[in-house]
């Protein structure tokens, strides 16, 4: 794996999206985000997450929560993927039971909260995929 | 039969001795009572023992003064007592855990989000660390935030101690404050499930009481209700608790808008094992425990009525536990 400053290089100008229900996991997740990606765009529910992916385009990243009252987080990456087939997802769920979340629709699933071990993987792989 | 003639009843007792045996017998031969009853232990030819009841009656036998002795053996009484003893024990255990079981619910839900904020933190100070981005100021937010959090968790161990602590004797509280108590724990399954409590209570209410097992029982009661209300799939859930001094005793009524408890059951309904809830949901217990544990330890009455729109369960509670001599533990 390469070094994390040279990783961070290589993904800090993606556009990230970050979507989760709960605030304080939105504050934490946010902060952690922002040390590595330079433009991280953070919202509270899956309707207004797609409304700013729909308006504002461009976004190459979306780490989401998978339940979100309203639009879960399933339902807004469909949508989103219609609009844009090359993005790259990340589901994050409190279950510990990672891998019974069956889904084509995401690239990873993670646990909660997005730890450090997962974002050095998560920047290699998008460094691999780069655009 | 001979063998038998030469014996004395002191000989045919297992563990006691002649002071003992005379005590017992005093009032008969002194004439103060005509019959005395004692339960003691025999033994066989063969040293085996077995309990007895014992009853000594003072006769007239053709002008002597005579004694009359009627032994039974009750080794079955005393098995069928013991198993009873048991089963209440097993049984009162298992309400027990059901209270435990809404606690246990509520500390998951509770300790969740604590865990989640203080791994971010960690998170971030490791991300920090490797980045070369340390900064005083954000490590001291962090481990600030991390103290904070645990002090939340702290306080979720600290309302369990609390809850189910054990007591050995009765204290004096204000029943609101028991029924705070249960709402404590049983609250935010309530609000889960959209389910609203209403509360009509004298907040002047004093008792002398096992506050931890009242307690217990009205979680019981509470979440009955809850469960009939998710049951029929009740919308508008609604539980209401009142209570009421009407000067002989203390009435706490927990109503619900579930649909009622039809005629046919309403006994039924304490009896122990008896569920309307499919095998996964109902032991069947709960009402039986409550039922057993408000008459046995608070000498009190349980009992169920229909009202409009839906049962009502109703405690009655002798005022002051001490004066009605109830048992201990």
């Amino acid at each position: 794996m390469d070094d994390i400053k040279v990783l961070r290089e290589k993904v800090k100008d993606l556009k990230v999206l970050f979507v989760d229900d709960e605030e304080a996991i939105r504050e934490g997740t946010g902060i952690f985000l922002n040390k590595f990606f330079d433009d991280v765009t953070i919202c509270s529910n899956g309707e207004k997450a797609l409304k700013i992916f729909k308006e504002e385009g461009d976004f190459s990243l979306i780490v989401s929560d998978i339940l979100m009252p309203k639009m879960d987080g399933i339902e807004m990456v469909q949508e989103m993927k219609k609009i844009d087939s090359d993005i790259f997802v990340i589901f994050l769920t409190a279950s510990r039971r990672v891998e019974n979340i069956d889904n084509k629709l995401s690239n990873l699933t993670l646990q909660k909260p997005l730890s450090f071990e997962n974002i050095k993987f998560v920047m290699q792989k998008l460094g691999d995929m780069k655009w | 039969m001979k063998e038998m003639f030469e014996l004395t009843p002191l000989d045919i007792k297992a563990d006691m001795s002649s002071d003992e045996l005379d005590e017992l017998l005093k009032p008969l031969v002194e004439g103060e009572l005509e019959r005395v009853f004692f339960s003691t232990i025999h033994q066989r030819k063969d040293k085996t023992t077995y309990p007895v009841d014992v009853y000594i009656q003072a006769i007239k036998y053709e002008e002597i003064d005579a004694y009359i002795a009627i032994v039974i053996d009750i080794t079955e009484k005393k098995k069928i007592e013991n198993e009873l003893l048991d089963k209440e024990e097993i049984m009162l255990a298992q309400s027990r855990h059901a209270a435990m079981g809404e606690m246990i619910s509520m500390i998951a839900h509770q300790w969740r989000q604590p865990i989640s904020v203080i791994a971010m933190d960690a998170n971030n100070i490791l991300a920090d660390i490797e980045l070369e981005m340390v900064e005083e100021e954000s490590l001291q937010t962090g481990a600030e935030d991390i103290i904070k959090q645990t002090q939340e968790l702290s306080k979720t161990i600290d309302d369990f101690r609390n809850f189910f602590r054990p007591e050995k004797i009765p204290e004096e509280v204000f029943l609101d404050d028991i029924i705070s108590d249960a709402l404590g724990v049983i609250g935010k399954s309530l609000q889960h499930n959209n389910v609203e409590v209403i509360l009509d209570t004298d907040k002047e209410i004093k008792l002398k009481t096992y506050s931890r097992e009242l307690m217990q029982v009205l979680i019981n009661l509470i979440k009955n209700a809850k469960e009939v209300l998710l049951e029929n799939s009740v919308n508008d859930g609604k539980i209401s608790i009142s209570t009421k001094d009407d000067g002989k005793s203390i009435l706490v009524t927990i109503c619900d808008n579930g649909g009622g408890v039809k005629d046919e059951i309403q006994d039924k309904i304490f009896e122990p094992y008896f569920t309307t809830k499919g095998e996964k949901n109902g032991t069947g217990l709960g009402l039986y425990m409550s039922k057993t544990i408000i008459e046995k330890h608070f000498l009190g009455r349980l009992s169920v009525y229909n009202e409009k729109e839906g049962a009502c369960f109703e405690i009655n509670l002798p005022l002051n536990i001490k004066d009605s001599g109830a048992l201990d533990g």
